[in-house]
């Protein structure tokens, strides 16, 4: 078994969840070099026996958080992606779906602290390329649709640098739902990032 | 005299260097766990003088933060105040936002107000300081389309339009952090602006530059 299943496909059980982001505090309060298992286990609850079944190393564990934290955002917008081959709605709906998780994870209290944990693997190099290579494969997706929509659009070569823009507004819807922003005005955020589309789209649409 | 009164005192080089490495120690050895010896080894500057500047951990954070809040809302400021209507003004903000970006990347800089902003979750002090910080960066964009409210086909979309842009200009930061382009994130920034321009009573000419 792969010190990565438990979280393979994005999902976890509530108790795992809870356990990684109480990790995270640890780095955030014991330092990613001082950090130990044993602390982990500490702070999350569980036995570091039972950590340690799962991730051999604390590099290991911060990788697996890493995934679960993108997995199981990614798999969700994926699949709400899937379900409109046209570029408006998809996207429409890919923004609000996107609302609701960031405002779950938010109202959880986890989450919270992902920003500091993406600080740390980008003080280590294969955790810095493996968040890239997933944040990466997560706008790639994103960006295909644009690119496969393109003829939607009046100008084909602004497919990719719409997809950068949407990139844009999620980063900074998630760090709005942060900062509390209301649901109606992180709806009202998402409704205006979609006049930018809609003035691009062809009349016919 | 307080820790924010000595900053102006000293070499910005210097404390800048301070402000960065303080956040790498804090994620390899923890905001509970490290000293502030540990800083001043990392930042190469003497423990004393780091101490009789910042005497503790919290007031070097909130200073830190203070410092990264005012570098930016400083730049910003100046293009709100030179450009008097509110398309180039946030045409100059956002751009002015990203060559700040790319400035602390290019000089070896992180990008850490995340960091910091986590940090406040769990020291009060630190939490006050971003609380004031981040009310007054909001505060200076609000203000701008408050003052610029009659130029919008709807007026009492000033303020909606100015979370709009505080939203679009986060996102931007965290483009940055991902290694995007500059040339793509001005492409992105004139892509925002599509928004205030459709609420212009009167559009804009074509200034799209890049």
């Amino acid at each position: 078994m792969s010190s990565l299943d438990p979280i393979h496909g994005g999902e976890l059980s509530p108790e795992l969840e809870t356990a990684l982001d109480s990790c995270v505090k640890v780095f955030m309060l014991q330092g990613f070099e001082h950090a130990t298992l044993e602390d982990l286990a500490n702070a999350s609850g569980t036995s570091k026996d039972f950590l340690e079944e799962h991730f051999a190393t604390k590099e290991q564990f911060c990788a697996a958080a890493l995934r679960w934290y993108f997995t199981k955002f990614y798999r969700q917008l994926r699949s709400v992606l899937a379900l409109h081959s046209e570029l408006y709605p998809a996207v429409e709906a890919v923004l609000y779906e996107f609302i609701e998780l960031s405002r779950e994870q938010y109202t959880a209290g986890t989450a919270l602290r992902f920003h500091t944990l993406m600080d740390i693997v980008e003080l280590d190099e294969e955790l810095s390329a493996e968040l890239r290579a997933l944040k990466v494969e997560g706008m790639d997706h994103f960006t295909s649709k644009f690119t496969q929509c393109k003829g939607e659009l009046h100008d084909h070569e602004e497919a990719l640098a719409l997809a950068q823009y949407y990139a844009t507004v999620f980063e900074g819807l998630s760090v709005m739902v942060q900062h509390g922003m209301s649901h109606n005005d992180l709806y009202k955020m998402a409704s205006l990032s979609l006049e930018v589309l809609s003035n691009h789209l062809r009349k016919a649409n | 005299m307080t820790a924010r009164d000595s900053i102006p005192d000293d070499p910005p080089e210097k404390v800048e260097e301070i402000f960065d490495k303080c956040v790498r120690v804090f994620l390899l050895k923890g905001y509970k766990s490290c000293t502030m010896d540990d800083i001043a080894q990392a930042a190469g500057c003497e423990p004393d003088w780091l101490k009789e500047r910042y005497p503790t951990k919290s007031e070097l954070t909130a200073a830190a933060l203070r410092w990264y809040y005012i570098k930016y809302s400083s730049n910003i400021r100046s293009e709100l105040a030179i450009h008097q209507d509110i398309y180039a003004a946030m045409e100059a903000t956002l751009f002015a936002f990203i060559d700040i970006c790319f400035d602390q990347l290019e000089t070896g800089r992180g990008l850490f107000v995340r960091t910091f902003i986590d940090i406040s979750n769990v020291d009060d002090t630190v939490l006050q300081a971003y609380q004031e910080l981040q009310d007054g960066w909001e505060a200076q964009i609000l203000e701008k389309f408050s003052l610029c409210r009659s130029e919008l086909k709807n007026p009492e979309d000033a303020e909606i339009l100015a979370c709009y842009v505080i939203t679009v200009i986060e996102g931007l930061y965290e483009l940055v952090k991902l290694g995007k382009s500059r040339e793509v994130m001005y492409k992105v920034a004139i892509l925002s602006l599509n928004v205030i321009e459709t609420k212009l009573k009167y559009g804009q000419p074509d200034r799209h530059s890049g």
